[in-house]
C-alpha cells in the first residue's frame, strides 16, 4: 500500500461540481418524449372496503389516457409477500400494487389517472367517486397489540407480524440479588425521511421487446430489477434500472414502493412510457416511516457502579404491511441485538415484537433501530448513574468494553472484531473540555441558567453480510463488484456496483483506484446506477459502500496494476521486479526512466495488436467483487457530546455544540466522513427535538406538510466538531467500516442525556422523543 | 370552470434570452423554467413555498418560484442558476461549496447559492449566526448546513478582504 | 371569493393536490378594473397580491377559484406615506418595502420588529401587507400588530371606500370583515409618539415558522405609569385578541410585579385559548403569562431608561 497518494487525503469532490452548477439529472429532469404522468388517488380511510369506484366522468375528462384501478392492474402482476424466513416465524400478508377490495391505510393508493399532465391528472381525479365501508382502524402500537384489537389482517388471525426472544446468561438471579435497580419506559415517535428531492419513477415498456427501462430515484437499482421483473413475470435481463442523480436516499429510496411499481405495471398497460413522481403531500402519506416504538428497560447495577444485567422490552409498528422486500422487523431486531453493544455485560434479555397498524409502512430509514437502541442503552447508562450520584463518564469508563478485550461476543451474541470505544471517548472528553462544561454548569445554574451536558457510545453496524438478509431469502446482496477499463488513451472508467446520493461513493472509489494504478484522480471516471453498464452490486445502504465497493474497487486496481506492468514488461522485455508505476507512466526502479505510458499500452493493447507477441492476449478490462461474508455487521463505533441550554420559562432547547469522535475504521477522505457525521447529527436532531408524525384518532396523518412536520433548519443548528480515529477490520485490504449513520444513531441519546442533565436540579426526566418544549414544562410541573 | 382556454402570452427574459410563450394560467413559474423552457436545475421539493428548492431570482430578488405564476414573469427579468453560474458573479461561491463540501445530493445547492449571494449582495461581513439566520428558509437533508455555512462565511471575509 | 371556506374544508385525508385548477387571469389595468372584475365574479374570483399565501392554497385545492385577478402591480396600491399623525400603507406593500423603509423603521417600530419574522426573504420579497391581512391567519404577525396599535383598514369596492378598525376587522380563522366584492386598499396606522414604547415576542421551533404564541404590544407610559396599553396576543386564538379586561388594576399605575401577577391571572378569563397542532391550550397559557411578564418588565425598563 502506498505510503503518500489519495487514500486518506480529504479532496472535493470532482462529481460534486456538476451539481453545483446546476448541471445534475435527477428523475424530474428525465425526458422521454410521449411520457404520460401518473397521479394516484388514496384512501381517505385509515381501514375501509372498496364498495364502487365510478370513474366515468374522469375518463372522460381532458387529456386523460386512462383510469386505473387495483383490480385492472391484477393481470401485470403478481402482490408481493415480504418475508425474513432467518428471522423465524414472520405473519405476513400479500401486498398490492394498489387495493383491490380493502384499503388498510389513510393514502393507499385505489385508483391511479394517467394524463398528459400531472395537472391535467389531478383534474380528473376529482371527479372520481368512490364509496366506502368504513371499517374499525387501529392506530397506535399499543393498541394494536392488545388481544381483542381490530385485526388489519383478518386473514393472520394476529396483528402480531413477528416476535424474537434472546436470553443469555442468568438475567433473573442476578436481577434478584441486585444491589440497585432501574427501570425507565421510553417512547420513540413515528418519523419520516424528508428526502428533499421525492421518490419517482420513469417506466417505459417497450412491447415489441418485452424489455422494460426504469428510471428510477433509487439507492439499490440491482435489487429493484430483480424485484421488479420478478413481479411483472420479466426475465432480470429484460429489465433495465437507471438510476438518475439522487436527491437523498438515507434508506427511504431502498423499497419496493406500491405506487412506484404500479406506475411500472401501467407503463406495460400502455405500452407508453409513464412518469411517477411523488409530490411532497403524499411523500408525507406515502413515504416509508420510521420509528414509532416503545421501550420497557431494566438495568441491575453494583454499589460500584458496574452494569451486571440488562433487560429491553421492544414495541415496534410496522404499518399495515411489511416492507418489501426487507421486512419492517429490521427495526426491532437491531433494539434487541444492538441495545448492550458497548458495554461490559453478560446477562440480557431482550424481547421484540412488531405489531400492524393501520398506518403506512415502516422500514429503513437511517439508522435503522441503532438510534433507538444507544437512546435505551446511553438513557439506562445515565439513569443508573444518576441513581448511584455518580459522574456519568466514570460510569461509562467502568463499563465501556475494554479496547484490548476483543475479539468479544457480545451480550446479544453478536460479534465484535474490534473497536476503539476507550480511545474515542477519552478523545471526545478532552475535546469537549467535559470538566470545564460541567463547572461552566455549576456556575451558571446560580444565575437560574440551566446548560447541560449529554454524551453517547454508539456502536454501529455497518457492512452487512448475507446473513442480514440474502439467507432470510431477500434479493439482497452484501456484495459488490468493480469493473475496471483502461481505455485506448490510457485513461481509466470505472464501473461499480456501488450508487452515490451524495455521500461521495464516486469519489472515495475513484481515490482507491487512481492511487492504486497511480494515476491522477481526474483520469478515473466512474459509472454508477445503471444495471445495463454496471456490474452487479448491492447499492448504497447500511453504511456498506467504502468497506465492500471500496474493497473490490482496491481488488480491481491490484489487478490491472499488475496486468499493466506485466504488458509492459512482455513489451519491453524488462524484468517485472524492476518495473513500477508512477503518475500513469511504467517506470524503471533502478534508473528511473519511463519505459512506457498508459497510453502506450492503451494504444498497442487496442489498435496495434500486431505488436504483441503471438501468444499474447493482454486484457485491459478487470472484474473483481468482494462479500463480506464472517460478519453479520461489521462494528464501527463513535462517540458523541452535545452541550445545550434549556430555557425553563419557554422549554426552548438551544443546542450550543456537538462534538463527535468517529472510528470507522479507515479514512479515505476524511472531508467526505466529516460530513456524513454532521449530516447524521443534524438529521438526529430533527429525531430528538422536531419530527415525530402525528395521527388522529381515525388514524389519518395530521401534520403531513412541510408547514406542520418539522425538520431542522440551517438557524438552530450547532456546529459540529469531528475527529477520527481507526481501528481498521481484518476482513478486508482496505480495513474501512462504514461511517454514514453513526451521527444519526448517537445524537438523540446524548441530546436527551443533556436535557434531562440540564434539568436535574428540578428532578424532571424525559423519555419521550422528540424532547419538545412542551413536554420540557410539563415534566417542570409548569403545564396544566 | 374546466376551461381550456384559461392561457396567456407570455414574454420573459430568462438568463439574458427572451422567451416567448403560450401557457396556461395556472402554470407555475417553477414548471415554466423546468418543463417549458427547459431549464432543470431549478428544483420542486415542496409546492407550497417551504423548502426554498425552487428559488430563482426574479427582478433582482429572490423568490419562490413555485409561489408565482407563469404570467405574473410576463415582462419580468428572471435568473436561474444556470444564468447566474454564466454570469461568473459567483464562481467564488461555487468555489468554496466545492472545497467546502458544501453539496452532497446537490438537490438544494442551486438555491443555497443564490440565497447566500443574495445575503453577500446585500450585507457586508455577515456572521456564522446571521448566514444560518439568511438560509434558514433553504431546506438541505444531507449536509447539516454547517459545510454551508462555512462556505459562504469564507467567501464573505475574502469579498470583504478585496 | 372569500378565503374562509377553507377552515370549513381543510385537507381531506389521503389528499395530495398540488397543481391549482384551472382558471382565468387577468392583471388588473387600474383599480376601477379590478373591482368591476371582482363585482362581476363576487362568488369565483380571487384576488392575487403576493401570492405567497394564496398559491399553497390554490396548488392545495383547498380554494378553486375560476379567475384569479392581479392587483399587485398597482401603483395605487403601493406606497409607505406619512401623512399628519399617521402613516398610510398601501395594500399591495411588500414586507420587505416594510423592512427597508426608514418611514417604518422610525415611525412604526413595532410593525419593523414584526416583519423580520415574517417567514423568510424570498417570500418577503412578493408578500405583500393586505394580502398578509386579508388571509387573517390567526398566527400570523401583522394582525396583531395592525390590532395592537389601533390602525385602520381601508376597504373599497365599486360602492365606495371603508374604514374599518383593525380591532374589528379581525373575525375568525381567515374570516375577516371585508366583504367578497372589497379589495384592502391600504391601512393607516397612528405614528409612535415619544411615549410609545412597544414590545414583541414571538415563539417559534423554527425561525420564520408561524407562531405558536406570539404578543404585540403597544404601550405609553407617562411617568413610569402605563397610560395606554394594548397587547395582542397571535397565534392563541381564531384571532388576534386584545387584552382589555383584565389590563383594568395597572391602567395609570406604576409598574409593580405583584400587580402583574395579578392582571397575568386574570388574562386567562379574558382570553380564550385553544389547542394546535403542536402546543395544547395549557402550555399556550403558560407561554402568553411569561411573554406578557417579560414585555411589561421590558417596557418598564425602557421607560425608565
Amino acid at each position: 500500500m502506498s505510503r503518500s497518494g489519495l487514500i486518506g487525503r480529504p479532496v472535493p469532490r470532482p462529481d460534486a461540481i456538476s451539481l453545483i452548477d446546476g448541471a445534475g439529472c435527477y428523475l424530474d429532469d428525465v425526458r422521454i418524449p410521449g411520457t404520460l404522468e401518473v397521479f394516484f388517488i388514496r384512501s381517505p380511510h385509515a381501514c375501509a372496503r372498496i364498495i364502487n369506484i365510478n370513474r366515468s366522468n374522469a375518463r372522460a375528462a381532458i387529456g386523460v389516457h386512462d383510469v386505473i384501478t387495483g383490480k385492472d392492474l391484477l393481470s401485470f402482476y403478481a402482490p408481493w409477500t415480504a418475508v425474513l424466513t432467518n428471522l423465524g416465524e414472520m405473519k405476513s400478508a400479500p401486498q398490492p400494487a394498489m387495493a383491490v377490495d380493502v384499503v388498510r391505510w389513510c393514502g393507499e393508493p385505489v385508483a391511479a389517472v394517467v394524463a398528459e399532465t400531472r395537472a391535467q391528472a389531478e383534474d380528473a381525479a376529482d371527479l372520481v367517486e368512490f364509496e366506502w365501508e368504513v371499517l374499525p382502524a387501529v392506530s397506535g402500537i399499543e393498541s394494536a397489540a392488545v388481544p381483542n384489537a381490530s385485526l388489519v389482517h383478518p386473514e393472520l388471525g394476529t396483528n402480531v407480524a413477528w416476535q424474537m426472544d434472546i436470553d443469555n446468561g442468568d438475567v433473573d438471579t442476578v436481577f434478584g440479588n441486585a444491589y440497585k435497580i432501574v427501570k425507565r419506559t421510553f417512547h420513540i415517535g413515528r418519523q419520516t425521511g424528508v428526502t428533499l428531492e421525492p421518490r419517482g419513477i420513469l417506466a417505459q415498456f417497450n412491447p415489441s421487446s418485452r424489455h422494460l427501462t426504469l428510471h428510477q430515484s433509487t439507492q439499490v437499482p440491482h435489487i429493484q430489477r430483480a424485484i421488479y421483473a420478478k413481479q411483472l413475470g420479466l426475465a432480470e435481463n429484460q429489465v433495465r434500472v437507471i438510476c438518475p442523480d439522487v436527491g437523498g436516499g438515507f434508506g427511504l429510496k431502498l423499497h419496493l414502493y406500491p405506487d412506484e411499481f404500479a406506475t411500472a405495471a401501467i407503463s406495460m398497460r400502455l405500452c407508453r412510457p409513464v412518469k411517477f413522481v411523488a409530490d411532497r403531500l403524499e411523500s408525507f402519506l406515502a413515504d416509508i416511516h420510521a420509528r414509532g416504538h416503545r421501550v420497557d428497560a431494566k438495568i441491575a447495577v453494583s454499589r460500584e457502579g458496574k452494569i451486571e444485567a440488562m433487560i429491553v422490552d421492544d414495541l415496534a409498528g410496522a404499518g399495515a404491511y411489511l416492507v418489501h422486500p426487507r421486512t419492517s422487523a429490521i427495526e426491532p431486531l437491531l433494539v434487541a441485538i444492538c441495545t448492550p453493544l458497548a458495554y461490559d455485560i453478560q446477562h440480557y434479555r431482550a424481547s421484540a415484537r412488531l405489531v400492524y397498524q393501520n398506518k403506512v409502512m415502516t422500514g429503513q430509514y437511517r439508522g435503522v433501530g441503532m438510534p433507538i437502541a444507544t437512546l435505551v442503552a446511553e438513557g439506562m447508562v445515565d439513569a443508573a448513574a444518576r441513581a448511584l450520584s455518580m459522574d456519568k463518564a466514570t460510569f461509562r469508563k467502568q463499563n465501556l468494553i475494554p479496547d484490548d478485550a476483543y475479539p468479544r461476543t457480545a451480550a446479544s451474541g453478536e460479534y465484535l472484531e474490534r473497536l476503539s470505544q476507550h480511545a474515542a471517548f477519552n478523545v471526545l472528553l478532552e475535546m469537549m473540555d467535559y470538566d470545564g462544561l460541567l463547572q461552566k454548569q455549576r456556575d451558571l445554574r446560580e444565575q437560574n441558567i440551566y446548560q447541560g451536558v449529554g454524551l453517547a457510545n454508539v456502536v454501529e453496524g455497518t457492512a452487512p453480510g448475507p446473513a442480514l438478509y440474502a439467507a432470510g431469502g431477500a434479493p439482497i446482496s452484501s456484495r459488490d463488484a468493480c469493473t475496471l477499463r483502461l481505455e485506448a488513451d490510457g485513461s481509466i472508467t470505472c464501473a461499480t456496483g456501488l450508487t452515490d446520493q451524495g455521500q461521495g461513493g464516486r469519489t472515495i472509489v475513484a481515490q482507491i483506484i487512481a492511487e492504486t494504478l497511480s494515476v491522477s484522480l481526474n483520469s478515473v471516471h466512474v459509472i454508477m446506477g445503471d444495471t445495463s453498464t454496471t456490474p452487479f452490486g448491492g447499492g448504497t445502504w447500511a453504511s456498506r459502500g467504502t468497506a465492500i465497493a471500496g474493497e473490490a474497487a482496491l481488488r480491481a486496481a491490484s489487478t490491472m496494476r499488475e496486468r499493466i506492468i506485466d504488458i509492459a514488461c512482455r513489451l519491453q522485455e524488462y524484468p517485472k521486479e524492476q518495473l513500477r508505476i508512477i503518475d500513469g507512466q511504467i517506470t524503471s526502479i533502478t534508473d528511473g526512466e519511463c519505459l512506457m505510458t498508459f497510453e502506450e499500452i492503451g494504444r498497442i493493447v487496442h489498435f496495434n495488436t500486431h505488436q504483441l507477441p503471438d501468444d499474447f492476449e493482454p486484457e485491459l478490462i478487470v472484474t473483481r467483487h468482494y462479500s463480506q461474508r464472517e460478519q453479520l455487521l461489521i462494528y464501527a463505533n463513535c462517540s458523541l457530546g452535545v452541550s445545550l441550554e434549556v430555557d425553563i420559562d419557554t422549554g426552548s432547547v438551544h443546542l450550543r455544540k456537538v462534538w463527535g469522535v468517529d472510528d470507522c475504521g479507515r479514512v479515505i477522505n476524511e472531508k467526505l466522513v466529516a460530513e456524513q457525521m454532521r449530516g447524521g447529527v443534524v438529521q438526529g436532531i430533527g429525531s430528538a427535538l422536531y419530527e415525530e408524525c402525528l395521527y388522529d384518532e381515525h388514524g389519518q396523518l395530521l401534520n403531513g406538510s412541510m408547514v406542520d412536520y418539522l425538520v431542522p433548519m440551517a438557524a438552530e443548528m450547532p456546529d459540529i466538531e469531528c475527529r477520527h480515529l481507526e481501528t481498521p477490520t481484518q476482513a478486508t485490504t482496505l480495513g474501512a467500516k462504514g461511517c454514514g449513520e453513526a451521527g444519526t444513531i448517537g445524537i438523540s441519546a446524548a441530546i436527551m442525556n443533556a436535557i434531562n442533565n440540564a434539568l436535574e436540579p428540578f428532578d424532571a426526566e424525559l423519555t419521550s422523543q422528540p424532547f419538545t418544549p412542551e413536554k420540557i414544562l410539563r415534566a417542570l410541573g409548569k403545564v396544566d | 370552470m374546466n376551461s381550456p382556454n384559461n392561457s396567456c402570452d407570455v414574454v420573459v427574459d430568462i438568463n439574458d434570452i427572451t422567451y416567448r410563450r403560450r401557457v396556461l394560467a395556472r402554470e407555475s413559474l417553477a414548471d415554466f423554467i423546468r418543463h417549458t423552457i427547459g431549464l432543470t436545475g431549478t428544483h420542486v421539493g415542496c409546492e407550497h413555498g417551504i423548502c426554498g428548492a425552487c428559488t430563482v431570482k426574479m427582478n433582482g430578488m429572490i423568490v419562490r418560484s413555485c409561489l408565482v405564476l407563469a404570467v405574473q414573469a410576463d415582462g419580468q427579468q428572471i435568473k436561474t442558476i444556470e444564468g447566474i453560474k454564466a454570469s461568473g458573479e459567483i464562481d467564488d461561491l461555487r468555489a468554496a461549496f466545492h472545497e467546502n463540501n458544501a453539496a452532497q445530493c446537490g438537490f438544494c445547492t442551486p438555491a443555497m447559492l443564490i440565497t447566500a449571494a443574495e445575503l453577500l449582495q446585500n450585507e457586508k461581513n455577515p456572521d456564522r449566526q446571521r448566514i444560518r439566520q439568511f438560509l434558514s428558509g433553504n431546506y438541505c437533508r444531507c449536509t447539516g448546513y454547517q459545510a454551508i455555512v462555512d462556505a459562504v462565511e469564507q467567501v464573505a471575509l475574502e469579498r470583504g478582504n478585496v | 371569493m372569500l378565503l374562509h371556506r377553507i377552515q370549513e374544508r381543510g385537507r381531506a385525508p389521503g389528499e395530495n393536490f398540488v397543481k391549482p385548477v384551472d382558471f382565468a387571469y387577468k392583471k388588473a389595468r387600474s383599480i376601477d378594473h379590478a373591482l368591476r372584475l371582482l363585482k362581476e365574479n363576487v362568488d369565483d374570483a380571487a384576488l392575487l397580491s403576493g401570492g405567497q399565501s394564496l398559491l399553497p392554497i390554490l396548488n392545495m385545492r383547498l380554494a378553486t377559484p375560476a379567475l384569479l385577478i392581479d392587483i399587485s402591480h398597482l401603483e395605487v396600491l403601493r406606497g409607505i406615506e406619512r401623512q399628519g399623525k399617521f402613516i398610510r400603507i398601501g395594500g399591495a406593500t411588500r414586507h420587505v418595502e416594510l423592512q427597508r423603509s426608514p418611514v417604518i423603521t422610525h415611525h412604526l417600530p413595532l410593525i419593523s420588529r414584526a416583519v423580520d419574522h415574517i417567514a423568510h426573504a424570498a417570500i418577503r420579497n412578493r408578500g405583500t401587507l393586505g394580502g398578509n391581512l386579508a388571509l387573517a391567519d390567526p398566527a400570523s404577525e401583522l394582525p396583531a400588530c395592525c390590532v395592537a396599535l389601533d390602525a385602520k383598514i381601508e376597504l373599497t369596492s365599486e360602492a365606495g371606500v371603508r374604514q374599518v378598525e383593525a380591532r374589528e376587522f379581525f373575525i375568525d380563522v381567515y374570516e375577516t370583515a371585508m366583504k367578497a366584492d372589497e379589495i384592502l386598499t391600504a391601512v393607516t396606522i397612528p405614528t409612535t409618539t415619544s411615549n410609545a414604547y412597544f414590545s414583541f415576542r414571538e415563539f417559534v421551533r423554527r425561525q420564520g415558522d408561524f407562531a405558536i404564541v406570539g404578543i404585540a404590544v403597544h404601550a405609553e407610559v407617562v411617568d413610569g405609569r402605563f397610560e395606554t396599553l394594548a397587547p395582542a396576543f397571535f397565534g392563541v386564538s381564531k384571532k388576534p385578541v386584545l387584552a382589555v379586561r383584565s389590563l383594568i388594576p395597572i391602567l395609570g399605575e406604576r409598574f409593580s410585579p405583584e400587580r402583574i401577577d395579578e392582571v397575568v391571572k386574570s388574562l386567562q378569563n379574558e382570553i380564550e385559548i385553544f389547542d394546535s397542532l403542536h402546543a395544547s391550550a395549557g402550555f399556550k397559557r403558560h407561554l402568553v403569562k411569561h411573554f406578557f411578564a417579560e414585555s411589561l418588565k421590558e417596557i418598564h425598563e425602557f421607560s425608565e431608561q
